[in-house]
C-alpha cells in the first residue's frame, strides 16, 4: 500500500543502531521483538533523518539534497521501499495525530 | 538503494579481519550466593572479588548501549541476592538490550514474579534459566545443598506465570541414575517444552570436589546411553551444548567422518575451531574484570572502570591469540600430533583446555575422544 502523503514517520527510540564504519551501513536491532536488520549507507542516512518526524516527501527531499549520486527519479520509490521494510518490524512507526512528537 | 542490502550473516561473512563488535556480554553481577554448590566453577572468584556498586554497573550498561550491544546474560553468584537487581535490569532495558538470567531459582517468589512482569522486563527477557539437578531433594541437594523445594517452587512460579523459563541439569556422580526421573519431572510434571544438560566441570569448587562430583569416563558413557533413550522418548526436548549429550553427537560425527570421509557440516574439523565465543561475546566478572568468557576467568583483559570495551575487543593480544587458534591444525597441537582422530577433532573448549593444561592452544582433555575410548574400552 502506498504511504499517504501526509503520514509522518519516526524512528523507534528503542531500536539500537550499530554503524559499521565511515561510508558503510549499519545494523538495526529492535530489542522488543528481537529483530535485526542490516541497512546500507544511504538507508543509514534515512534512519538518521527519521530521528525527527518526517513525511515521505521530507525524506525524498533529504536524500536528493544529500546524496549527489542518487538518481532523482528513482529516489521516491526507494524511500518508499525503505519505509515498507522498516515498518513491519517496528523499526519505525507512524506518528499519530496529536502525538507529542508531531 | 534497497533497504535490506544484505542479511546479517552475509555481512558477517564479508567482514574484515577484525571481527564485528561483540553483540552480547555475559555479566556476573554479584559474587554473593545463597548456596554453596559442590561444582560451582565460580566459587573461587566469589570469595576473592568484591561486587561493584549500582552506579558503576549502570554506567557500564550505558557504555553497552552506546556500542549497540544486543543482549546480556545476567548471572553471579545468585543475581537475586542483589537488592538493586531490578534497578540494574532497568538499566539494561533503558539501553535497548535484551537479557537472560541464570539463577538457582531459590529466591524466586510471587514478589519477584510481579517485578519481572513490570514494564518491559517480560518483553525483553530472552529466557530465565533455573538449575535443577535432581528429581527429589535427596539427590538435588547432594550437589546443591538445602535448595530443591525452593528451586522447584521458583521454577513452577515462573512456568505458571508464562515466562520463558528453561532448566539446566548439571550431570554429576550423584544424579546420573536419576536422570530419567528428572526428565519426567521437568517435561511431564512441570511441563517444560525442553531442558538442557551439561556435566560438572573440574573447575572452581568442582576441582576441589572432583573425585566426589564429576563423572568418570564410564559414567559419561552410561550418561550417553541414558540420554540416548531419553531422546527417543522425548524427541527434540533434550538439549546440550556441552556434556555427555553434546559429546555423544560430536563423537558420532567424528566416527562418521573417519569412516566415510564426509566431514561434519556444522563444525570445522581438523583445527582448533571449537569456540566461537571470542568472535561475538565478552564476559565481565563481578568486580568489573573483563574476560574472554567466564570459563577463562583468569585471563583478565581489563576492567570496565578503566578500559574501553571496544578497544579491548579490537586489539587485545589475548583475544587475538584466542581467535588465531582457529588456524592451528590439530596435528600441530601438543599431545595430538600423532592422534588418529586429529583430522576429525576441533580441540573442544579452550577454557577447559586452559584450566586443565594451562594453555588454551591445546585440546580440552575432558572431551578428548581418544582418551574416552581408552578409558571405556
Amino acid at each position: 500500500m502506498k504511504p499517504a502523503i501526509s503520514t509522518r514517520y519516526l524512528a523507534n527510540p528503542d531500536v539500537s543502531c550499530r554503524e559499521e564504519g565511515p561510508g558503510e551501513g549499519a545494523i538495526l536491532f529492535n530489542p522488543d521483538i528481537d529483530s535485526v536488520l542490516a541497512i546500507n549507507a544511504t538507508s543509514l542516512q534515512l534512519w538518521r533523518a527519521l530521528a525527527r518526524p518526517s513525511t515521505l516527501d521530507d525524506l525524498v527531499t533529504y536524500i536528493i539534497s544529500n546524496c549527489e549520486d542518487a538518481p532523482p527519479e528513482q529516489v521516491p520509490g526507494d524511500v518508499e521501499s525503505f519505509l515498507h521494510a522498516l515498518l513491519p518490524g517496528g523499526f519505525i512507526g507512524e506518528v499519530l495525530e496529536g502525538d507529542q512528537a508531531a | 538503494m534497497s533497504a535490506i542490502e544484505k542479511t546479517v550473516s552475509e555481512a558477517a561473512a564479508s567482514a574484515p579481519a577484525a571481527p564485528p563488535l561483540f553483540t552480547s556480554v555475559e555479566i556476573a553481577l554479584t559474587g554473593k550466593c545463597n548456596l554453596h554448590c559442590q561444582y560451582c566453577y565460580y566459587a573461587n572468584e566469589m570469595a576473592a572479588l568484591r561486587d561493584l556498586p549500582t552506579d558503576r554497573w549502570l554506567a557500564f550498561f550505558d557504555e553497552l548501549g552506546r556500542l549497540a550491544v544486543q543482549r546480556v546474560t545476567l548471572t553471579g553468584g545468585e543475581v537475586f541476592t542483589r537488592r538493586d537487581f531490578f534497578d540494574l535490569l532497568d538499566g539494561v532495558i533503558a539501553n535497548r538490550m535484551r537479557y537472560g538470567i541464570l539463577t538457582n531459582g531459590t529466591l524466586i517468589d510471587e514478589k519477584i514474579i510481579a517485578q519481572l512482569d513490570t514494564g518491559k522486563r517480560r518483553l525483553r527477557m530472552d529466557s530465565i534459566q533455573v538449575s535443577i539437578d535432581g528429581s527429589r531433594a535427596e539427590i538435588h541437594d547432594r550437589s546443591r545443598p538445602h535448595s530443591f523445594e525452593r528451586a522447584l517452587r521458583g521454577l513452577r512460579l515462573l512456568k505458571e506465570a508464562g515466562f520463558k523459563v528453561t532448566v539446566r541439569t548439571t550431570l554429576n556422580h550423584h544424579n546420573l541414575h536419576d536422570l530419567e526421573n528428572i526428565a519426567a519431572l521437568l517435561l511431564e510434571d512441570v511441563g517444560l517444552p525442553s531442558f538442557s544438560t551439561n556435566s560438572a566441570m573440574p573447575m572452581g569448587a568442582g576441582c576441589a570436589n572432583q573425585g566426589e562430583i564429576t563423572l568418570t569416563a564410564a559414567e559419561k558413557q552410561e550418561a550417553m546411553h541414558i540420554l540416548g533413550r531419553l531422546q527417543e522418548k522425548y524427541p527434540g526436548r533434550l538439549q546440550a551444548a556441552a556434556g555427555p549429550q553434546a559429546n555423544l553427537k560430536m563423537y558420532a560425527e567424528m566416527e562418521h567422518a573417519r569412516r566415510t570421509g564426509e566431514k561434519a557440516a556444522r563444525w570445522q574439523m581438523g583445527s582448533l575451531t571449537a569456540c566461537g565465543c571470542v568472535f561475538s561475546k565478552l564476559g565481565v566478572l563481578h568486580d568489573g574484570a573483563i574476560v574472554p568468557c567466564h570459563i577463562l576467568h583468569d585471563l583478565t583483559l581489563g576492567n570496565i572502570a578503566a578500559d574501553s570495551l571496544a578497544d579491548i575487543w579490537r586489539a587485545h593480544p589475548t583475544l587475538q591469540a584466542l581467535r588465531a587458534r582457529r588456524a592451528i591444525p590439530m596435528s600441530a597441537v601438543p599431545g595430538c600430533e600423532t592422534c588418529e582422530w586429529n583430522p576429525f577433532c576441533n580441540g573442544s573448549c579452550p577454557g577447559l583446555a586452559y584450566e586443565m593444561t594451562g594453555d588454551f592452544n591445546r585440546a580440552n582433555p575432558d572431551d578428548c575422544y581418544r582418551r574416552f575410548l581408552e578409558q571405556t574400552r
